[in-house]
């Protein structure tokens, strides 16, 4: 088999055993990655009904068939799982550094993991050797210790691993792989936790074999290329310019253009007059060096070394979502303290971003009076307090004192406060928002709130609305409005938002960076350049398969995979009320210092938020409470998902006549 | 003149793109374990080293070869391993002070880096640089220039009155 390498594995935890298939039939429907990891999960348990930490849930892994090759960015990896984190159970999340193509290497595609060790484990895949190893010497550790321990116990490796918080079932727990690539959101962590599961070790020797290699060299060095051009485009070379030089922090102003950057909560929005150590301040005098993920000339992390009696400390990152989760959030300006926070993250296995959402929310609850310092244990929660932070952080991931009920995280810690303090919260589904303030960007908003696994923008962010550019709004969805931030054009909008989330589940299933190709502006300068992307991703795939896929067919496996998250998050019972902007967006306005969109941004308008709604599931094919249609499931070849659907009493049928 | 395969560990930002395009082009597949040449990661001290065959002029590979099966390519300057002669005996990976030779997992033959004729990949797709194929004085000058790009900072800083 020719860019993917043909087997999954099937691993069951409570026998210690696993078995073999071949993952050749997937490939037409589901390309790989994310797509097949989505359909896999529904097969292996039974979504509707599965508890996060119950031993049924299933995490499944996977890489795609540009996975591990010569294309730019091609070492991102896919794990789907149900998730601890949103209430509607979605859990999906994606990381980069290369333990993706390692796998590869090793010659799996998937993995699908189920069951519980009896105690703690980690998993050595060595080529098809799968191992099931000890880990009670790891467990309880942070991952930098226990990542050095396993590279050098096993020489040429790579690790996914999880840190404390995950072995605690910290909710927001992630999973990490290098000096800061994680998979950090929906609580992928926790799951790991739950099945004794400490991580995967892989080395392999077997290689990713391609149909067309000597094709395949020269596009993807001409896309490397074109990847780094910074004459490509304005938009485009900004993006370069910007990502290898300071990261994602280095967007930071450009994002606030609009307002888009939330401070304090999400009670202002902007430009934040004390961002100066927050920015290109640590690509300049903090990065030691800039570090890549696999393949990818970009290079847009970076790692760091701090002498410090208290805030010392090595790590890597952070991202803009960091730096905003923990600075502008939490009005905390000291980027020592914000990269104290993110190292401490990174090594005990938590998510920044809801950690941060954690604290940015206490803060605000202290501020209005809803909890004083003794829910926090001794603790004051003022705006600013990255000591504070520190203090709680470490409750937070070993469950000690206040830390056992914070570790629940924002959505649910708010819910038991009660309604003034959960209206405090920037959530969807029950998921506090990345850095992005949703009132800023009508079309953004809509993508928030429907986003599946809740509030990110990683599921379909639609950045022709970002760039603004009228020519590639037009050029997607025939609407020059679908690309004026401020407008609520029905079918501008929901077409906008499809277009995207369909366009973001195929950087992962294919295995390379959604920041690349997708998101971020990279081909966002003339709507040709749209077709360019489109053009080297068809061909790519051509030459790694050997099998040819037009765009729309592409498209189409994308539109596959999003419609299987939204029915297994209706069979968990997520309606049309779940997908409506949080409290705060739709009753509170924001100020903020922005050139683009008024100052303070209103809040969204719930009638017209309503009609672009229900455009966007009459586009989708889903019924007014947004619950998808037997007839759009069998127009994409999803009779299977239907029938577990009416089995479940969801979509009316024979079993289920009255609904 | 002759051109030399050079790397610079500070351009390198641990991508190993360079084993992607180097077992891609000498074996048709992508795998690590294939590449002729590696990229080491140091963890802790932040550092990646792309290492690789350095053509030696006196090179120990073919000074301790019994078969005689490694020769120099005099068009490009490469050692050359020739696989119907080699006889498989490993002497040349214990010899090499570099780890440059290896043993290729697909094909189980003794197998190092012959600058793909002259046009190496890995070069070709470094995107930082840190891997460069270069005629020896134009290398020696760019790291010149570099060095004293440095030094000129400090200069102007005590210029200044800093330092």
């Amino acid at each position: 088999m020719y860019g993917n390498v043909g087997k999954m594995a099937k691993i069951d935890l409570n026998k210690g055993t696993f078995t073999v298939e071949d993952t050749t039939p997937y490939l037409k429907k589901y390309l790989g990655g994310r797509a097949l990891n989505h359909i896999l999960l529904f097969r292996e348990t039974d979504t509707a009904t599965v508890e996060p930490f119950d031993p049924e849930n299933v995490i499944v892994f996977g890489a795609g068939p540009l996975g591990g090759t010569t294309w730019p960015s091609s070492g991102r990896f896919q794990s789907t799982f149900i998730a601890p984190l949103p209430y509607s159970g979605w859990g999906d999340s994606n990381v980069g550094g290369a333990v993706g193509p390692q796998l590869k290497f090793a010659g799996w595609d998937n993995l699908v993991i189920k069951g519980k060790a009896a105690e703690p484990t980690y998993l050595y895949i060595e080529d098809d050797k799968i191992e099931f190893r000890s880990a009670k010497d790891l467990w309880g550790k942070g991952i930098d210790e226990c990542m050095h321990t396993l590279h050098t116990r096993h020489i040429g490796s790579e690790v996914l691993l999880i840190g404390p918080a995950g072995e605690n079932l910290v909710r927001f727990a992630m999973l990490r792989t290098h000096r800061t690539s994680s998979m950090g959101r929906t609580g992928g962590g926790a799951v790991m936790g739950s099945k004794n599961l400490k991580g995967i070790v892989i080395k392999g020797t077997k290689g990713v074999k391609l149909a067309d290699p000597n094709k395949f060299f020269e596009l993807s060095l001409q896309c490397q290329r074109d990847l780094m051009d910074p004459n490509f485009g304005m938009v485009h070379g900004l993006c370069y310019k910007i990502m290898s030089k300071y990261g994602t922090p280095g967007l930071t102003r450009l994002i606030g253009q609009t307002g888009m950057v939330p401070i304090k909560n999400w009670n202002e929005c902007g430009l934040w007059a004390q961002d100066g150590e927050l920015v290109e301040h640590i690509g300049d005098k903090v990065w030691q060096r800039n570090d890549a993920c696999f393949s990818c000339p970009v290079h847009c992390h970076g790692a760091y070394r701090i002498e410090d009696p208290i805030y010392g400390c090595f790590s890597g990152g952070p991202e803009y979502e960091t730096t905003v989760a923990l600075g502008h959030k939490c009005l905390e300006p000291r980027s020592k303290l914000v990269l104290k926070l993110n190292a401490m993250c990174n090594d005990l296995g938590s998510d920044t971003v809801e950690m941060g959402a954690m604290f940015s929310s206490l803060m605000e609850w202290y501020e209005k009076g809803i909890i004083d310092e003794k829910f926090t244990d001794g603790v004051a929660m003022t705006w600013g307090n990255g000591d504070g932070m520190m203090t709680l952080l470490e409750k937070i991931v070993r469950r000690e004192g206040c830390g056992d009920k914070l570790a629940e995280g924002p959505y649910r810690v708010g819910k038991d406060l009660g309604e003034e303090a959960l209206n405090c919260v920037y959530h969807q589904k029950g998921m506090c928002a990345t850095g992005v303030e949703t009132r800023s960007t009508i079309g953004s908003m809509l993508q928030f709130a429907v986003s599946p696994r809740g509030s990110h923008h990683l599921t379909g962010l639609p950045t022709a609305e970002w760039v603004n550019i009228p020519a590639i709004s037009v050029h997607l969805t025939g609407f020059a409005e679908a690309g004026d931030i401020r407008s609520y054009h029905p079918e501008g909008k929901a077409k906008l938002v499809q277009f995207y989330e369909n366009l973001f589940e195929l950087p992962d299933s294919l295995g390379i960076c959604k920041f690349n190709f997708g998101h971020l502006g990279f081909w966002h300068d003339r709507p040709e350049d749209i077709e360019t992307m489109w053009d080297y991703l068809t061909k790519a795939v051509l030459y790694s398969t050997g099998v040819k896929f037009s765009k729309e067919e592409m498209l189409e496996i994308g539109e596959r995979a999003y419609q299987i998250e939204r029915a297994v998050i209706t069979m968990r019972g997520i309606r049309r009320q779940d997908d409506m902007p949080n409290w705060k967006c739709l009753n509170q306005d924001c100020p903020g210092e922005h050139p683009a969109g008024p100052n303070p941004l209103p809040p969204i308008d719930r009638e017209k938020y309503e009609k672009i709604l229900d455009k966007y599931y009459e586009i989708r094919g889903w019924t007014e409470e947004g619950i998808p249609t037997r007839k759009r499931l069998e127009e994409l070849g999803l009779k299977e998902v239907a029938d577990v659907m009416e089995k479940k009493g969801v979509i009316p049928g024979k079993s289920n006549p009255q609904k | 003149m002759e051109k030399l395969l050079l790397f610079n560990p500070s351009k390198c930002t641990g991508c190993k793109t360079c084993e992607m395009a180097c077992s891609l082009t000498q074996t048709g597949v992508c795998n690590p374990a294939s590449s002729r040449r590696r990229t080491i990661s140091f963890d802790e001290e932040i550092l990646d080293v792309p290492m690789q065959c350095q053509q030696c002029d006196d090179p120990a590979c073919q000074n301790v070869c019994p078969a005689d099966a490694i020769h120099l390519d005099e068009q490009t300057g490469a050692k050359i391993i020739n696989n119907n002669k080699c006889i498989g005996c490993k002497m040349c990976m214990i010899a090499c002070p570099f780890g440059a030779v290896s043993v290729d997992p697909l094909t189980k033959k003794v197998v190092k880096c012959d600058l793909c004729v002259g046009d190496p990949a890995c070069a070709k797709f470094c995107p930082t640089g840190a891997i460069e194929y270069l005629p020896a004085e134009t290398y020696s000058l760019m790291r010149q220039r570099d060095a004293v790009k440095e030094i000129s900072k400090m200069m102007s800083a005590i210029a200044k009155g800093g330092a």
